[in-house]
């Protein structure tokens, strides 16, 4: 639950970007402008994470990294969203300062990771997730419920990870597949309907895990 | 390459050893061929006086012995004779001779020579005594030979010392003709050194860099300007490919960011509309950006195969009347520029030209456009027909509004080139605009010519150069 400052002059991309991080559970704010965005970060330097493109009218990213990082301490991190993807351009970007970089076109899952990565490496990622009666520890990858440790197997755990980190979406059979057996299983589909079966019966998730018809399944919070 | 860098004796280097030795070799002869003519002369200088002084003594010994009472007087005067000269290093040895010119004897004290000695035939002659040179006179004479010798080798040590002045002052020279040539020879080929640790710099990396045409002899200076005129010509080479390759980088960064934006937009919302819930508006909000950013693309690509199609056939060429094609444009943007509060004027005239009527809409369309865009409220565009100074005919479309600065008018025909470094979509296109209109008029040989001052406006000349009125 991160708050997380957009500059895209683009505005359908700008939409996009809001909508799906907003989805998994961030608080974002949008702007197209790069001077309104140095005002809003004058203004509030409590930002979480701050995602710019790097071609924006008036300022450029560069710029405006640049401020970001002088001018708030302690600095936060900074995403450049850009369709400029030759070598030389990713390069320079992370060379000159930024996080990450994340270039057009991104799929959704692709970005939740990456932002999610940059938070936790600036300890800005809640280590703990809590909802109904269950309690989530990612580090000691542990979970409670009731206050009692619920031992889940490897890969138990792993997809309920995967589903609570990408809160909101639904996620293929397929892809939830080769995000927790990776890609070089030979298994079947049903590995993963067993696993869910036993991840509500375990923690109780019948109305928190939902099946998406002809999708997948999706956490809902 | 290494064997070649193995030791090539510098030019410099090269004339001088080869001068110091032929100097050293020069003086060498010089010195031994003066000793020895010194040396010969001196011995000829001593035989004469050798010659004389024998001669002396001779006569002396027939004058002292023309009064000669007995033999054991002639004895006595020999001995006295040997004795005395012998005191002054002088060597003598009489043989008495008889009456028939025989030589019968002579006495030990008749000689100073040493014991052993053996008289030489000839006179007279150099020869050693005692390790001694010696010349060795032989006088025959009526009733006696006198040998006489004069020690000479004072000559020989003469000689030696000689020899051994000259050589020192011979090295002496040498070592001052080794000192200055060295520097007089490394001064001189200083500016070919200073020329090549010029090059070096410039093959390094600097590239402004030019050799200094003023330092050196005349081969050196022509070589320095030689050598500056090629820097210059690859210099200018160089800018070129460099101006092209960042052209070309530009071209492809554009059409990236062209392509890549709308086809964020489609799959993002597509993709977002698959995967989680969303609101009936909000549905129809994506689908509808979904469809509209895939008309940009269709678009796109639609002035790409233009572009590409022009490049490859030859459009039509009919006479086409100025008139009709700018009544027809401004028609079509007279709303545009009203609902904008810009004047958009059009002067008619008489004037035709061989053209693609289609095309040649499509230009003055396209330049109409962008300036109807690029001027503010309250300002005007206008389009009018003339003769340029040549007699040409010229069509042009001029406005009053926010101009082009001199760095983007070089750019702006480029295909996919924004004067928008952010190519925001508010007011601005692809960038294909101008570099398709520039293809139209490469097709019918007219020229499209801008001027543009920032912050007044812009005008853009179309001039076809087959027309002569």
């Amino acid at each position: 639950m991160a708050k997380i400052l957009i500059v895209e002059d683009e505005k359908n991309i700008r939409e996009l970007l809001k909508k799906n991080l907003s989805t998994v559970g961030h608080i974002c704010t949008t702007t197209g402008d790069g001077r309104d965005a140095k005002s809003i970060l004058s203004d509030d330097p409590g930002f979480d994470l701050l995602i710019f493109d790097v071609m924006l009218p008036g300022n450029d990213g560069f710029e405006l990294l640049d401020f970001a990082k002088t001018t708030i301490s302690p600095p936060p991190p900074v995403i450049f969203v850009t369709a400029k993807t030759s070598l030389d351009d990713r390069l320079r970007g992370l060379r000159y300062g930024a996080d990450d970089y994340i270039m057009k076109p991104f799929e959704i899952l692709e970005l939740i990771a990456r932002v999610d990565v940059v938070l936790r490496r600036y300890g800005k990622s809640a280590n703990v997730e809590q909802f109904d009666d269950i309690s989530i520890d990612f580090v000691s990858r542990k979970v409670l419920r009731g206050g009692v440790e619920v031992p889940l197997k490897p890969k138990e755990y792993a997809l309920l990870e995967v589903l609570v980190r990408n809160r909101n979406f639904a996620l293929s059979r397929d892809k939830l597949l080769s995000l927790v057996w990776g890609y070089d299983y030979e298994g079947d589909e049903r590995t993963v309907d067993v696993h869910i079966q036993q991840l509500r019966m375990k923690l109780g998730l019948h109305n928190r895990i939902k099946t998406v018809y002809k999708i997948g399944y999706r956490f809902e919070m | 390459m290494k064997k070649e860098k193995r030791e090539k004796l510098k030019i410099w280097q090269k004339t001088y050893l080869l001068t110091l030795a032929l100097f050293l070799f020069c003086i060498c002869a010089v010195v031994f061929s003066l000793a020895g003519y010194s040396n010969r002369k001196n011995i000829y200088s001593e035989l004469d006086s050798s010659s004389a002084e024998e001669y002396y003594i001779a006569s002396s010994y027939i004058r002292d012995t023309e009064n000669a009472q007995s033999n054991e007087y002639r004895d006595n005067l020999v001995r006295a004779y040997v004795k005395h000269y012998r005191g002054e290093g002088i060597l003598l040895c009489f043989f008495e001779k008889n009456s028939d010119g025989q030589v019968v004897r002579s006495t030990a004290a008749a000689s100073s020579f040493p014991a052993d000695t053996v008289f030489p035939d000839e006179s007279p002659v150099l020869a050693k005594i005692d390790g001694k040179k010696h010349i060795i006179i032989t006088d025959e004479r009526e009733d006696f030979r006198l040998v006489y010798a004069r020690d000479v080798s004072f000559l020989d040590d003469e000689l030696r010392s000689l020899i051994v002045t000259f050589a020192i002052v011979a090295l002496a020279v040498s070592l001052i003709l080794a000192f200055a040539l060295y520097f007089i020879l490394r001064k001189l080929s200083l500016p070919l050194e200073q020329l090549r640790s010029t090059a070096e710099r410039i093959s390094s990396g600097e590239r402004g860099l030019r050799a200094d045409e003023e330092k050196g002899g005349a081969e050196v200076v022509s070589l320095g300007v030689s050598f500056n005129r090629m820097l210059d010509t690859v210099d200018s080479q160089i800018d070129e490919l460099e101006a092209n390759a960042a052209e070309k980088q530009r071209l492809v960064d554009n059409m990236a960011h062209e392509l890549r934006t709308p086809l964020t937009v489609i799959h993002g919302y597509a993709e977002y509309m698959t995967m989680s819930d969303q609101s009936e508006e909000e549905r129809l909000d994506m689908l509808g950006a979904i469809v509209s950013e895939s008309e940009r693309l269709k678009n796109l690509s639609e002035v790409l195969l233009d572009g590409a199609w022009l490049r490859r056939s030859s459009p039509s060429c009919e006479r086409v009347a100025l008139d009709d094609v700018i009544s027809e444009c401004c028609r079509r943007y007279e709303n545009k520029a009203k609902e904008k509060g810009v004047a958009l004027i059009c002067a008619m005239c008489s004037l035709s030209v061989r053209a693609d009527a289609l095309l040649l809409s499509v230009l003055l369309s396209n330049l109409i456009d962008n300036a109807v865009k690029a001027t503010p409220s309250g300002g005007r565009v206008s389009v009018a027909a003339g003769k340029e100074e040549d007699g040409c005919v010229c069509l042009g479309v001029s406005d009053t509004g926010r101009g082009i600065g001199k760095e983007e008018l070089l750019h702006i025909t480029e295909p996919f080139f924004r004067v928008d470094k952010a190519r925001s979509r508010a007011e601005g296109g692809t960038g294909l605009g101008l570099s398709l209109c520039r293809d139209i008029c490469a097709s019918f040989g007219a020229d499209m010519r801008f001027s543009s001052v920032l912050g007044e406006g812009t005008q853009v000349k179309i001039i076809f150069l087959g027309e002569k009125l």
